[in-house]
């Protein structure tokens, strides 16, 4: 898991060029060693109860990419939707008027999906010609029984439908609202949404381990842009994280609110 | 919180051969199958936000949600729910909508 908060640490570089500038106080404190300067909140609580966004004219232009980039990904099918029994791609009557020969090529091209009229048992996903899955894909889709794959992909066929809407359905509320001065509660929560799916399919592409965010960025890396990218992403969702969490009603067990 | 998962194993199987036929079903039918979720740790995912996915999911408190997510950081795992296969399945859907690599499995 990743500890990468505002409280820790910014971004390691301010990937908006313009931003607001920092607080000369807080900047004095944090400011011991050679440690970076924190920067300012870009998600923030109002006192009217609404959600305000601090974030420069390129910092929208860099999550508009990324989100175009996500899109691209959602719009993918998830693993082993191919193999589900489509009706509309069952073989027309004419078909069966073709000749043994025919059917038996059909089936038995090479690269071909498997079109059975069924869900996949485990031996045919374990079949070393079956398609390798994407992990970036495989992330966002997981296994839910590793001991049983049949019933995984079971599970995929009923709920992976619903999870890829709901992905692009979020995906579609934060571009809309991405110029916008503040967002509500229920904005916030598909913004949250969308922030750790793009963080899940670039951490998978960067291979993010536990330590990565320990070690500086190399100035040589050819993934040194992204990696930016990736931790700028992480210190915004932090922030809704923390806005988010704060509207949560307390449940027993929390600890009362501290009288002021 | 949900009850120990232990518990369920010290029910007692019916080995008695004087038990009636009808007495073996009533028994085995009972207690349904008990399943557990499990969330497993990630390199990606916020420990606040998985923090913060606890409690708006399953109303866990701050402190055992907190607790939780350090089980799944430190110990690479965790049992976070358990009940019916449905409801598990239910709870592992919504963990892999909040972008948690959640499974399942019988107790």
């Amino acid at each position: 898991m990743s500890g990468a908060h505002r409280t820790d640490h910014g971004p390691p570089e301010d990937p908006g060029g313009d931003a607001r500038p920092v607080d000369e106080h807080d900047a004095a404190e944090d400011d011991a060693g050679d440690e970076e300067p924190m920067l300012a909140d870009r998600i923030v609580r109002a006192t009217d109860g609404s959600i305000q966004l601090h974030l420069t004219l390129r910092e929208r232009q860099i999550l508009r990419a990324m989100l175009d980039d996500l899109r691209t990904v959602l719009e993918r099918d998830w693993p082993g939707r191919d193999r589900r029994f489509d009706p509309s791609e069952e073989g027309s009557p004419d078909d069966l008027q073709g000749s043994p020969d025919d059917l038996e090529e059909s089936q038995g091209a090479p690269g071909s999906a498997q079109r059975e009229g069924g869900l996949p048992g485990p031996a045919e996903l374990d079949d070393e010609t079956a398609e390798a899955v994407d992990p970036v894909l495989a992330r966002l889709y997981p296994d839910s029984r590793p001991d049983d794959p049949g019933a995984s992909a079971r599970f995929r066929d009923l709920v992976g439908d619903e999870l890829a809407e709901g992905r692009i359905a979020r995906l579609g509320i934060m571009d809309e609202t991405l110029d916008e001065p503040s967002i509500d509660d229920q904005q916030a929560e598909a913004w949250l949404g969308v922030l750790n799916d793009l963080r899940l399919v670039m951490g998978t592409r960067l291979d993010v381990r536990d330590d990565t965010e320990s070690q500086p960025i190399a100035e040589a890396d050819p993934e040194a842009a992204a990696r930016i990218v990736y931790a700028y992403a992480g210190w915004l969702e932090g922030q809704l994280v923390d806005v988010l969490a704060d509207a949560l009603p307390l449940v027993a067990g929390d600890d009362a609110p501290q009288p002021t | 919180m949900w009850h120990d998962p232990g518990l369920m194993l010290s029910r007692p199987v019916a080995s008695d051969p004087s038990t009636t036929l009808e007495e073996v079903v009533r028994e085995q039918a009972v207690p349904a199958p008990r399943w557990i979720v499990i969330v497993w740790n990630d390199p990606v995912n916020l420990m606040t936000y998985v923090t913060y996915v606890f409690r708006k999911l399953f109303g866990y408190s701050q402190e055992h949600a907190h607790s939780l997510m350090l089980k799944v950081h430190h110990e690479g795992r965790a049992v976070v729910s358990g009940g019916t296969q449905e409801r598990c399945e239910h709870d592992v859907s919504r963990l892999h909508a909040h972008g948690l690599w959640a499974t399942m499995q019988p107790e």
